[in-house]
């Protein structure tokens, strides 16, 4: 084999192999951003999805967020300038609680509440907040039941006309409906103040999201308070 | 000497070849191998991995269509105390595995907090075939209500990557458990309910990485095992 002929052949397997590289390397990237490849690729349904959903959702973002005070609770926004629920002391992994004696003797705590629970105190010992789920065959509800200070507050995007005032078990409370666009689920949170703050003692809030329906959420929410 | 450098670009070539598409073969038929990897760099994980099955074995068949979380800008995400502040990009990231099944996937976004009072972007998701596939949440994080969106999944035996991105990262305030700046992608999902806060951390920057996915499921054939 001639020096020419090895010239040719070394470049042909270079410029084979410099295509094959760039081929898988391209591979890793071929989705690009959501705005390019995907944007082409998007089906119609997505398209008639939209075209369906859309008013719906526009037409709630119109709508003015509530804010303000709003029967027993004040409405604030989700953003890091807005105000926040005041709770007795900060939460925090390095005080988060796994004996169940302990979680068990809280005030806050419930037998319905399972034992998959996310439980945090105070330096002082006390128990100040107790969380978890439940499952359904419709999906998952997360409650939570914790102790607060000064006003209720409740972080939300939603407009008066998503917002409810209500009594669940004699104690007031404030339901916030999802945003209903089916075939996504709306979930609705519910805030009710068990106990108010007082000089003597923190309040006592239990919160409830969940994608259960009008009654079964609010007798859920009955339950999780014995 | 011409010849040598040919043959030397060539031998790196082949290197950067072999080395993109070993890691893709691996992944794409290898399973088991990532759930090694991802085990043995002791990642928050196995709350993942056992959604799906009643022994918590996961279970894939066919096409994987892989969710994972990325958030760009991390300085020590790992231990979640040194607030390092906001603003970082949040992007859901799809990796198809397959030579035939692709989907485009509808997303609608909602923000608000979780019980324990952190903030959180989350997703309702329904795939190519109209089936709604729960929601992805991302904690720490904030965005805008978002409209109705979608992202492209595969194909690609490769590994084609679809980004969107969602939101951003959120410094919480005290209340939130977690004050560090990091993310996780949470699943609610009412084909296969387990724990919501079944959580993983991505504490990547930015890199091209399966090792870097928190969530993975198989959006083509369900949760067979569930």
């Amino acid at each position: 084999m001639n020096q020419r002929t090895m010239q040719v052949v070394g470049a042909g397997a270079l410029v084979v192999v410099v295509g094959i590289a760039a081929f898988f390397i391209a591979s890793r990237f071929a989705g690009g951003d959501a705005s390019g490849q995907a944007a082409q690729e998007t089906a119609a349904w997505v398209e008639e999805l939209r075209d369906r959903l859309e008013p719906t959702i526009q037409a709630d973002q119109a709508l003015p967020a509530a804010r303000g005070r709003y029967g027993d609770f004040v409405i604030a926004g989700l953003a890091e300038t807005e105000p926040k629920i005041e709770i007795p002391c900060s939460r925090s992994p390095e005080r988060a609680v796994t004996d169940p004696a302990r979680i068990e003797q809280s005030e806050l705590y419930s037998p319905t509440f399972g034992d998959a629970l996310e439980v945090y105190d105070c330096p002082n010992g006390t128990v100040n907040f107790i969380g978890g789920y439940t499952q359904h065959e419709t999906g998952i509800t997360e409650f939570a039941r914790y102790h607060f200070v000064g006003d209720a507050i409740v972080e939300s995007d939603a407009p008066r006309e998503r917002l409810e005032i209500a009594t669940v078990g004699g104690h007031p409370a404030l339901i916030v409906r999802g945003l209903d666009i089916s075939p996504f689920p709306a979930q609705t949170r519910i805030f009710v103040i068990e106990r108010a703050p007082s000089a003597q003692q923190p309040g006592i809030m239990l919160v409830v999201f969940t994608p259960l329906g009008v009654d079964e959420r609010i007798k859920l929410a009955e339950e999780l308070m014995r | 000497m011409r010849r040598m450098t040919l043959l030397a670009a060539a031998a790196v070539a082949i290197a950067v070849t072999a080395a993109v598409f070993s890691n893709d073969r691996t992944e794409a038929h290898g399973q088991q191998v990532q759930l090694l990897w991802m085990s043995s760099l002791g990642r928050t994980v196995s709350g993942d991995l056992k959604y799906c099955t009643g022994s918590g074995t996961p279970v894939y068949h066919g096409t994987n269509y892989m969710f994972i979380d990325v958030m760009i800008g991390t300085s020590d995400p790992t231990l979640c105390t040194t607030p390092s502040g906001s603003g970082q990009t949040v992007k859901l990231r799809t990796w198809g595995f397959s030579s035939v099944y692709h989907g485009t996937i509808a997303t609608s976004s909602s923000i608000g907090t979780t019980p324990s009072g952190c903030h959180y972007v989350q997703l309702g998701m329904i795939d190519a075939e109209s089936l709604y596939r729960g929601n992805p949440r991302f904690t720490h994080t904030t965005g805008s209500v978002g409209t109705i969106r979608s992202i492209y999944a595969g194909p690609s035996p490769y590994g084609a990557v679809t980004e969107l991105t969602i939101g951003s990262t959120y410094s919480e305030p005290s209340g939130c458990p977690w004050t560090g700046q990091h993310v996780h992608q949470g699943f609610a999902d009412i084909t296969c309910p387990d724990k919501n806060g079944s959580l993983g951390v991505s504490d990547r920057n930015f890199v091209w990485g399966l090792y870097d996915w928190v969530h993975q499921m198989n959006y083509r054939e369900g949760h067979s095992g569930c």
